[in-house]
This record gives C-alpha cells, sequence and structure tokens, in this order.
C-alpha cells in the first residue's frame, strides 16, 4: 500500500534545494530578530537593511567602482603570481639542476606569510596599486608552483619510457606526455591560489587602500555603516565562490578524462573478437 | 631478424645486470625467457628495443645497429601505459606517422583485433585491467610491427584473464605472423607461448639452458609432455646452489648462499 506523500519532488530538484533550507531558516531568523529590536542595528542590521544599502550602492554606481577596481587587482595580481609560478614549477620539475639552485630559497620564501610583508610593501610601494598587486602576486606563486613542480615529478616513468618507445624527442615528451599529465595538480594550484587572492586582497585594501570592496568596508566603520560592512563580506563570500566556480568549469573543460569529472559508467569488458 | 652479439650491461655503479649474450631470433619465431626476478631479463629487453645502449657488443635488426627505438619494433609492458588523457583510439594512434586517413584505419584494424571497437571513445580509467591490456596490444600492434617485444605482459591479470589474453595472442601471432619475444617469470606463460625458451640465472644475468618445444598451438595446456615440460623449467629455474640435495658440489653452505643469491 504506498503511503500518502504531500511533497513528491523529483531527486535532481531536492538534491539541489535541500542545502539552501539551512541559510534560508537563518536568513528568515535573523529577519524576524532584527525587526523586532532583538539584535540592535548597531550590531547586526536586518538582510533587508543590507539589502537596501546594497541597492543603494548599486545606484549611486559606487558599487561597481569598487568591485571593479578590486577585480581587477585580483586579476592582475593572480596572473603575475600564477604566470611565475608555472614558470618556475616548469624549469624546477623538469631539470633537477634549476630545482637544486632554486627549490631551497622557494621554499625559505613560502613561509613567509604574505601579510607579514605589509609595513615593508607599504615602505616600498606606498598605498599605491603595486602595493597590492605585489601582495597578491606573491600569495599566488607558491600553490601555483608548489602543485606545477609536484604534477611534473609525479608523472608515471613507464608512461615516459613508452614515448620513447615510439621515438619522440624530449620536447615532444614535455608536450605530450608530461605537459598534460601534470594539469590535473597545475589545476589545483589555481583553484587554491584564486582563494588566497582573494584573502590577502581584503587584508591588504582594509590596511592600505582608497578603493576597493576593503576600502569600502574599512570607511563605512568610520561612519558607524554596519549594513555596508556585513554587505562587502557577504561580497567577498560570492566573488570568493565565483571564482572557485570558474576554476571547476576550467577543469571540467580541460580534464575529461579525469575519473573526478566522469558521469559515464565503466566499460563492460567483451570477448575479444580476431579477424 | 633480431640479432644480439655478445651483447652485455654493466651499469654505472659496477653492478653487472647481463653478461656477454648471444641470441638470435628468426622471421616468425616465438621467444621466451624465463628468470627469476632480478635475473636481468627486462634488461635483456630494453636492450633489444634500443632504449639503452649495450656495455659491450650491439643489437642488429635486419643487419643494422639499433641505437634508438625502432618503429618495425613494437613493445608490451607489464602495465598497459596508456595515457590516462587519451581516450582509447587517441591511445592506439598514439606514435603513429603519416596522413590522417591512413593514421585512422590503422587504428580501426588494430582496435577490432582486439575486439575493442565500440569502446574507441572510452577513456582508460573506465576500463577493466584486462581491457586496457588489449588496448595496450592494439597500440602495438598498430605500427605493424614485425616483432613485438613484451615484458611480462600478463602477469598483473588475474589468471582467468590471464589465459584468456594469452589464447588471443597467441591467434594474433598466427594471424599477424608476428616475431616475438616475451620476457616472463612464468614457466606456464612460456610454454604457451614461445616455441624456444631460454631459460636465464642472475648474479650475473646469463642464459644457462635453451628449449625448443614442439607442443601443439592450440590447448597447448592439455598437451601430453606440458606437465613434464614445466617441472623440468621450474628445476632448471632453481638457483644451483638449492638443488635437490647436491650441496656437496657447493662449497658454500646453504644459508649464505641464500643470501648472497636472494
Amino acid at each position: 500500500m504506498a503511503r500518502f506523500q504531500p511533497f513528491q519532488l523529483n531527486p535532481r530538484l531536492k538534491r539541489s534545494l535541500i542545502p539552501w533550507l539551512v541559510p534560508l531558516l537563518l536568513l528568515v531568523l535573523w529577519q524576524l530578530l532584527a525587526s523586532r529590536g532583538v539584535i540592535p542595528t548597531r550590531i547586526l542590521p536586518a538582510p533587508s537593511a543590507i539589502a537596501l544599502a546594497a541597492i543603494n550602492m548599486g545606484r549611486s554606481g559606487e558599487l561597481w567602482g569598487h568591485l571593479s577596481i578590486s577585480a581587477g587587482r585580483a586579476g592582475v595580481g593572480f596572473l603575475i603570481g600564477a604566470s611565475l609560478g608555472l614558470l618556475f614549477g616548469l624549469i624546477n620539475g623538469l631539470m633537477p639542476r634549476a630545482e637544486l639552485l632554486l627549490d631551497s630559497s622557494f621554499q625559505m620564501l613560502r613561509n613567509i606569510p604574505p601579510l607579514a610583508m605589509i609595513p615593508l610593501v607599504i615602505l616600498w610601494f606606498g598605498i599605491g596599486e603595486e602595493a597590492r598587486v605585489f601582495l597578491v602576486s606573491v600569495g599566488v606563486f607558491f600553490p601555483v608552483y608548489l602543485n606545477t613542480f609536484h604534477g611534473i615529478r609525479s608523472i608515471d616513468p613507464g608512461l615516459i619510457e613508452m614515448g620513447k618507445v615510439y621515438g619522440l624527442s624530449p620536447w615532444q615528451i614535455v608536450t605530450n606526455i608530461v605537459l598534460p599529465g601534470a594539469t590535473p595538480s597545475i589545476l589545483v594550484g589555481v583553484r587554491f591560489s584564486l582563494g588566497i587572492a582573494w584573502i590577502i586582497l581584503i587584508v591588504g585594501e582594509q590596511i592600505a587602500a582608497n578603493s576597493g570592496i576593503g576600502y569600502m568596508a574599512m570607511n563605512a566603520r568610520e561612519f558607524m555603516q554596519t549594513d555596508i560592512i556585513v554587505f562587502s563580506i557577504i561580497l567577498y563570500a560570492l566573488l570568493g565562490k565565483l571564482s572557485d566556480s570558474m576554476a571547476r568549469g576550467l577543469e571540467h573543460r580541460l580534464l575529461p578524462w579525469h575519473p573526478n569529472f566522469q558521469r559515464t559508467a565503466k566499460a563492460v569488458p567483451s570477448k575479444p573478437a580476431i579477424s | 631478424m633480431l640479432q644480439l652479439e655478445t651483447v652485455s650491461k654493466t651499469y654505472r655503479n659496477g653492478f653487472t645486470a647481463l653478461e656477454p649474450i648471444d641470441l638470435r631470433i628468426e622471421a616468425g619465431e616465438r621467444v621466451a625467457i624465463v628468470g627469476s626476478s632480478g635475473c636481468g631479463k627486462s634488461t635483456l629487453l630494453r636492450l633489444a628495443a634500443g632504449l639503452c645502449p649495450p656495455s659491450t657488443g650491439r643489437v642488429l635488426l635486419h643487419g643494422r645497429p639499433v641505437i634508438k627505438p625502432e618503429p618495425s619494433v613494437g613493445f608490451i609492458f607489464q602495465e598497459p601505459r596508456l595515457m590516462p588523457w587519451l581516450t582509447v583510439e587517441q591511445n592506439v594512434a598514439f606514435g603513429l606517422r603519416g596522413p590522417a586517413r591512413h593514421r585512422h584505419a590503422s587504428v580501426s584494424s588494430a582496435l577490432l583485433r582486439v575486439g575493442l571497437t565500440a569502446y574507441g571513445h572510452y577513456y582508460p580509467k573506465q576500463l577493466s585491467g584486462g581491457m586496457a591490456q588489449r588496448v595496450a596490444i592494439a597500440r602495438a600492434l598498430a605500427s605493424a610491427p614485425q616483432l613485438i617485444l613484451l615484458d611480462e605482459p600478463f602477469s598483473a591479470l588475474d589468471a582467468i584473464k590471464r589465459a584468456e589474453l594469452q589464447e588471443h595472442f597467441l591467434q594474433l601471432w598466427e594471424s599477424e605472423q608476428l616475431s616475438t619475444l616475451i620476457v616472463t617469470h612464468d614457466v606456464e606463460e612460456a610454454i604457451v607461448l614461445a616455441d624456444r625458451i631460454l631459460v636465464m640465472q642472475p648474479h650475473p644475468g646469463r642464459i644457462t639452458e635453451e628449449l625448443r618445444l614442439d607442443l601443439p598451438l592450440d590447448n597447448c595446456r592439455e598437451a601430453p609432455g606440458f606437465e613434464a615440460l614445466k617441472k623440468q623449467l621450474i628445476q632448471s629455474l632453481r638457483p644451483p646452489s638449492v638443488g635437490a640435495g647436491q650441496t656437496g658440489a657447493d662449497p658454500v653452505p646453504f644459508a649464505v648462499a641464500h643470501a648472497i643469491h636472494g
């Protein structure tokens, strides 16, 4: 006997809705408590107030200005840091002599938190664009470098020997075997470093800047605009999520062969046919 | 066809992997080299393939010295060694030269011969171990080699799959008229796949015995004489010091000899 079921959603829709249940409930609770005055606006404004602040800033154009400046800094810093990380990862991964020369220096530098360099960076670059771009580049460099290096070194030597059997030149082995084999690892580094880029940018913009989302939040603090502060925090979360989704999209596109991104089932063995 | 003239290999650290060896493989011949692990049989195969240079002597293919891997020699390894980022078809086409249409034809005919036509667009991770090894066989066949070198090609598979693939390989050998040189530690595999067997002993690697077989190709396991041959080969694979009760000839006590040989 079939039991009566009031909500008969299709399972896929259900799976995509369920994760939103808890955030939605919290949001409703927050709105209720704030509008009844249980949480003072000074501490945490109601979600509706934050949404209103966001709309106002969007209308005045202030939001887009700060947003594009922050995105530009993150983008340029990421490009510089990731290109250098990729370059040195390739050089050191392919040439043990270069590794011997450079790797231990990189490992020393890696252990300096980029944010600890802020005082020095301000002295070097002032509070201009270079300071933030520099900090982001430094933070992005190491994850890309390490993962590129590791990706190259963990290639199955059997595949390289396979390439030699077919008479591939060293350069062909690099382009046909080493690079495709290292791509999954390189992309892990890219994804990781995108997150780091945003984190460094937030702090960098809050300490020494006169534009960008971090500056927007610090400026709002001066005027006790809690709604704008909370909005900028939400903005960082959204931007981080957006760049992560972009990196994931890149993985899906570049790694159709990787078991993590495959949807098709395993093949069923068939009897060999002889002709 | 393939000729090894006093070929030996001593590594830079002074370790002699292979004492000078003479070996000749005629067209259409199936030769197996059996030996326990570390006896230098894989080194011998790599020397024959031109993957590393011999310390002395030379390797000749059709009378010409082999200094780098030759396109007319296929190599099948113990593991399939497929590029995970290429589909089955692209893997089989790996290393093929020439016009695209020609390459495509070689790939489809190679896949047909190993019965994997339907799986051309699969990635290696989607295949079972036996299927992946069949792709590796197809890749070796695609370049239409005259000689195929096999390094323990079926030892990573379970017993049923192994027997199946051995049968399959024999049928391919019959239809393609390939010469094969197979290296294995599996005595049974050597008897099934070869018509000439060379026994190798380690420390240093050398050929100690040679056998010519005349067992039928089909159902060779059931042929009379198969078991006797197997026993004989296992006996000749044993290090001399561990031979049946004949320790008197060997001045080295068993335990010491074992430590040296093991």
